[in-house]
């Protein structure tokens, strides 16, 4: 009973958490759901095995991850590919920075456009940006939820700002706006 | 630091992955550069942006029941091996969990950079002290209302008698700062002493004992990005935090380093 209290008091602050990142990977209210009460489950059977004094929020969204890419994986029909050079537009070497006041202005229509440049990333770098930019992940225990090298986490975070960040400037340019442009 | 430079970090920056000293250099760059400035402030707002619009889904409410539900799986694992007695056990521990979780949303751990930029706002509103404002959450210290040596017990009377416990132990004496009032803060529901400190050429340091639980590793933690002023936030032991929100980024270096010195 201790164990099952302990761990629902331990639980609760992160729930909002792990739906928001899994309503952003599966892009559906209903297998967002599937998803989080999936990671519950684990943890709670899991529990007994989590080391006191690491860190909780990360050992979630390690559980959450691999739920994710298993169930991805199971249901996936071909293997994902990534491609690069539409992460990366090969000559594209500036990085569009918004101004302030072009956020101001586009404050209200970023949020749409912002989703859908994000569904648009190859799910292994939307989830590193999720756990960066939503949910004040370290670039370490990303590392660690997602068993790849720190270096890795970096890459894919890069890659995802840089596309979002051009996908945002060719949506402010539609709408009148232009923006800087700096070196990355 | 150059600007190229000031650039490359700016997200390691925003992230929080840069260390003291890399962090302070681009700070101090952003801080005197204008264009730079401004290319930081537009990816500032740029994040704020985002987080309020995608970041702020929460769960519906029906899904904190449908987890209670599935809680009882474990407990109807240990029905087909358990005696009667410690079936009542295991369902009772259901409901336990069941009513745990219908406390899912009310108390959150807070996120290091966004009780920054709230302890950011506070030093605003009351670095300059409180000298003349007659109001019963707060009092003034300064030279002008209460002798040097009769400050900190007045200080410290007020704290006990608005939060029930004195104000924490550290001491910014040695780093030229003397504190000139306090008053309270009320942060998701707690009262905290609010104490500001000034020294001669007047900058200043406010300060207080926060009670509610931040997600942060156990070492002192230097907030820079998403606010304005530097926040340093030290663990002090039965899961609180002393806090400390300093002008510039120089006065945060010079306390850090006092704390190092013996």
């Amino acid at each position: 009973m201790e164990t099952q209290a302990e761990f629902a008091e331990r639980v609760k602050p992160y729930l909002d958490s792990l739906y928001r990142t899994a309503l952003r990977m599966t892009g559906e209210g209903a297998a967002a759901e599937d998803l989080v009460q999936e990671t519950f489950l684990k943890a709670y059977r899991g529990y007994a095995r989590f080391e006191p004094g690491s860190n909780f929020k990360a050992w979630l969204f390690t559980i959450l991850t691999n739920a994710y890419i298993n169930d991805y994986r199971r249901r996936a029909r071909t293997p994902v590919v990534t491609d690069f050079a539409e992460v990366e537009p090969e000559g594209e070497t500036e990085t569009p920075h918004f101004s302030s006041e072009d956020v101001e202005r586009l404050a209200d229509r970023l949020g749409d456009a912002a989703k859908r440049a994000l569904d648009r990333l190859p799910p292994e770098h939307r989830l590193v940006f999720l756990l960066s930019t939503f949910e004040d992940l370290s670039y370490k225990e990303i590392s660690s939820a997602l068993a790849v090298p720190i270096g890795t986490v970096m890459s894919r975070l890069f890659r995802a700002r840089a596309l979002l960040r051009r996908e945002l400037a060719d949506f402010a340019r539609q709408e009148g706006y232009s923006q800087e442009k700096t070196q990355p | 630091m150059k600007c190229h430079e000031a650039k490359r970090h700016l997200d390691l920056f925003m992230d929080g992955e840069l260390s003291v000293p890399e962090n302070l250099k681009v700070l101090e760059h952003l801080n005197l550069c204008r264009p730079c400035g401004g290319v930081y402030e537009g990816e500032k707002a740029l994040r704020a942006q985002l987080k309020s619009q995608l970041g702020s889904v929460q769960a519906p409410a029906g899904l904190a029941e449908r987890l209670a539900s599935a809680g009882v799986a474990p407990v109807t694992a240990f029905r087909r091996s358990l005696g009667r007695s410690r079936l009542f056990s295991a369902a009772a521990a259901a409901a336990f969990f069941l009513v745990a979780l219908t406390f899912v949303l009310s108390s959150p751990v807070e996120r290091p950079q966004a009780f920054a930029t709230e302890a950011a706002t506070k030093h605003k509103e009351t670095r300059d002290g409180f000298c003349g404002q007659h109001r019963d959450d707060c009092v003034c210290v300064c030279d002008n209302c209460c002798s040097e040596q009769a400050a900190k017990p007045a200080l410290g009377q007020f704290s006990q008698k608005q939060v029930g416990r004195e104000t924490c132990a550290h001491d910014l004496s040695g780093l030229g700062y003397k504190p000139t009032g306090a008053s309270i803060w009320r942060h998701r529901g707690q009262k905290v002493c609010w104490t500001v400190y000034r020294d001669e050429a007047g900058h200043a340091i406010t300060h207080g004992l926060l009670t509610t639980k931040i997600a942060m590793e156990p070492g002192p933690l230097l907030v820079c990005d998403g606010v304005d002023r530097p926040v340093e936030l030290i663990p002090a032991g039965n899961g609180m935090t002393c806090v400390f929100v300093f002008d510039d980024v120089a006065e945060a270096a010079r306390f850090r380093l006092s704390r190092k010195t013996p």
